[in-house]
């Protein structure tokens, strides 16, 4: 099973009003997908979808294998969600939002323990929620979401109202979570450049549709790589990572996008190995106000 | 990893909404109403009590055996020598045996007395009220009299007034021979104990209450949650909407009978201690035929100068018959728990219906203000609109006025217990199924 999340021609209406259009993307394993668009794009409707709290007029959502229309059970199983602000019990300590849900989901003490520890939250895990920060509420309400140990997350928005410290530690945490909880994670985010340092690939959507763009647009880890071969290296390359991810852009230069070092070792590993010579290689600092810019460039 | 076995998120749910709920100010604010309103109902019962004393209405039979030998000249112009002579000798039966504390015969000697009266009363002009009567009396004559024939004591003859007062006289010989049968002391309306309150409370403020509760402590249960976000936080762990649905409803309606019945509990043993303590076994009124049949006894208390008749604590309807006032007929007795329990299955029945409207509100009407507004409308237009119907001779089948447990037990509402039941389980049904099917496909 390659993908954790499949999307497929997901269409929603409220009233006359058209909000998701034949929604089709999918997530794989381990891998930061950052959702992004303009407000009213339809970024929350599609992950509400998803968390089956809003009902698509059509469309086919699989999560970890399993239909969410008709294994509705395991399919929310196997995944969690931060949905717009976290949804908390206000009038309840933090100790007892986290045990509610693992009473719900028949988790055991041990874990409960782990993710006390994990909200780093300790004595104040005994105060009311109403009494916390917006840092806070949000390491707890992710803790909360990794209760279950679930193969994929849902975040919407889960930088908003945090100071610099809160988003810098939310975003260490996520890639703690993907590298050591073998997650992966779906976004949304308005704060590009942390999109830019989390995500490893951008999904894009604008007026409910999903816009299409090539690979090496959507996947924010660039190289440009300067070789001796360039006919051989291009299909070197693209039998790696697809011809939609790379780019040439001189006689000797390629540029491609990935979405993890593995692929970057194994693309070396494949170059030397057909004994073409590698003179530079080198991180394309992607700009992605300047792709976002491109892709909406009508609205800016 | 175990996950949703049984009903087990379902309690997990009600137990952290009832925890919540419980804790919440509001809880805490309806508490010290009770307790001031059961104040005001100690008060109110004592003046009653001042009133009754002042006015030289006394249960105590010491004191009114000088009325009751003056009746003597009264009644020896329409009864025989030997019925007079024996309603005075079990007048003063009783007078010897109160003054000697003797309680289980001064029951015996009231159940006797009673029985006399009521043969006195019987009527001459209606044969069929006359021969139940008759059966009602000599259920337990026999039990009582000492020897004396039923045949032996005479009628009164005199017109309709006749009429009026056997069966009145036919239920205080039950209640007499029920407190002789059970070893119990009387207690009148006025006295406060822990029973009599609760009676009181039953009849008075819980109808009242039961229209406040739901308005108040139900109307916003799910928007409040789907506004705050902490319905996607238990929606998105993949439990289903209708068990949070359901989960909702169960503990709005733990909490409203928990407000209805602890702090009244709370109160009651309070009162035991402060003023004494009365067996709950002791004998109150109810009407049987209501359990099994859906044609009501019409309520025809509105408009009369005394509406009401107090047999112990018991409230009895009276009907109007010509220029006169008399008791329905129908009731039986039965100890004080089994009108609690009874109180509580049908305040229960009342409670599933109003959360289970309130809380449909609620899921349909996101705003918190507007949902309160519309739920106290309904409620408030629903029982204007139908508390007619619970006077005069109509049959009421509208469940907003069905919060009075005691009046529906008692079959005194224009409806009986039987047509409660099924009116308010229906709608309940009803008002749960749409509310379930509307937000298993809400947007939240």
């Amino acid at each position: 099973m390659e993908y954790v999340l499949e999307v497929k021609g997901l269409n929603k209406t409220y009233g006359k009003k058209r909000v998701l259009n034949n929604v089709t993307f999918n997530v794989k394993h381990n891998e930061i997908v950052g959702f992004i668009g303009p407000n009213g794009a339809g970024k929350s409707t599609t992950m509400k979808c998803i968390c089956n709290l809003v009902y698509p007029d059509s469309g086919e959502i699989i999560i970890n294998g399993y239909d969410l229309f008709k294994e509705r059970k395991k399919a929310l199983e196997s995944q969690a969600s931060l949905i717009e602000s976290p949804g908390l019990y206000q009038d309840m300590t933090g100790r007892e939002n986290i045990q509610l849900i693992a009473d719900l989901r028949g988790i055991s003490k041990e874990r409960i323990e782990e993710v006390c520890d994990f909200t780093e939250l300790r004595e104040a895990l005994n105060r009311r929620v109403s009494g916390y920060s917006m840092g806070m509420k949000q390491r707890l309400a992710l803790g909360i979401a990794i209760l279950s140990k679930p193969k994929f997350l849902i975040l919407d928005e889960p930088m908003n109202g945090l100071d610099p410290s809160g988003v810098i530690h939310l975003r260490n945490t996520l890639q703690r979570l993907v590298k050591e909880e073998d997650m992966a994670i779906l976004f949304s985010s308005h704060q590009l450049g942390e999109v830019e340092k989390l995500a490893h690939r951008i999904i894009f959507i604008d007026k409910g549709e999903i816009i299409e763009v090539p690979d090496i647009m959507s996947n924010i880890q660039r190289y440009i790589i300067q070789v001796s071969n360039l006919d051989s290296s291009v299909e070197t390359i693209a039998n790696i990572i697809g011809e939609d991810s790379l780019e040439t852009i001189a006689s000797d230069s390629i540029r491609f996008g990935i979405q993890n070092q593995d692929i970057l070792s194994e693309i070396l590993y494949k170059l030397l190995s057909r004994r073409i010579k590698v003179y530079d290689i080198y991180k394309d600092n992607v700009d992605i106000e300047t792709i976002y810019a491109e892709i909406y460039s009508k609205k800016l | 990893m175990k996950v949703f076995k049984g009903g087990g998120p379902i309690i997990s749910l009600i137990l952290s909404d009832l925890k919540r709920r419980i804790k919440s100010p509001t809880t805490w604010i309806i508490i010290w109403l009770i307790l001031l309103l059961s104040y005001v109902e100690i008060e109110n019962m004592k003046a009653e009590r001042l009133d009754r004393q002042f006015s030289g209405e006394h249960n105590i039979e010491l004191e009114s055996l000088d009325i009751r030998l003056q009746g003597s000249k009264y009644w020896a112009n329409f009864v025989n020598k030997y019925t007079n002579k024996k309603r005075v000798e079990i007048a003063k039966k009783i007078v010897k045996a109160e003054f000697n504390e003797d309680y289980r015969s001064y029951n015996r000697y009231k159940a006797f007395y009673s029985l006399i009266y009521a043969k006195m009363y019987m009527s001459h002009s209606d044969r069929i009220r006359s021969k139940a009567a008759e059966i009602e009396m000599k259920e337990i004559w026999d039990k009582v009299s000492d020897g004396t024939h039923f045949e032996d004591i005479s009628t009164y003859f005199y017109g309709d007034r006749a009429y009026l007062m056997d069966f009145f006289n036919i239920y205080q010989a039950k209640f007499y021979y029920y407190l002789y049968t059970n070893d119990l002391e009387e207690v009148y309306k006025d006295d406060i104990n822990n029973v009599s309150f609760l009676y009181r409370y039953l009849i008075d403020m819980l109808p009242l209450l039961l229209i406040v509760f739901p308005i108040l402590l139900t109307h916003n249960s799910i928007n409040k949650e789907v506004n705050s976000g902490s319905a996607r936080l238990v929606l998105t762990q993949g439990i289903s909407r209708w068990k949070y649905y359901i989960s909702k409803y169960i503990s709005g309606v733990i909490h409203i009978l928990f407000l209805a019945y602890i702090p009244l509990m709370f109160i009651s043993v309070m009162i035991g201690f402060k003023y004494g303590f009365v067996s709950f076994k002791y004998p109150v009124f109810y009407y049987p035929l209501g359990f099994k049949g859906l044609t009501p006894r019409y309520n025809y208390v509105e408009g009369l100068k005394n509406p009401y008749e107090y047999i112990g604590i018991s409230r009895l309807p009276q009907q109007s018959i010509k220029e006169f006032e008399t008791i329905l007929l129908g009731d039986e007795i039965i100890p004080f728990y089994n009108f609690l329990i009874l109180n509580i299955l049908f305040t229960l029945l009342f409670v599933l219906f109003a959360v289970a409207l309130s809380e449909l509100v609620s899921a349909l009407i996101n705003n918190e203000i507007i949902s309160f507004g519309l739920v106290l409308a309904i409620f408030i237009s629903g029982y204007k609109l139908s508390e007619p119907y619970t006077h005069e001779r109509n049959y009421n089948i509208s469940p907003f006025t069905m919060n009075n447990s005691a009046t529906i037990i008692n079959g005194s509402c224009n409806v009986t217990a039987l047509t409660s039941f099924l009116i308010l389980s229906l709608f309940t049904i009803l008002l749960l199924t749409i509310g379930m099917l509307y937000f298993k496909k809400k947007n939240i």
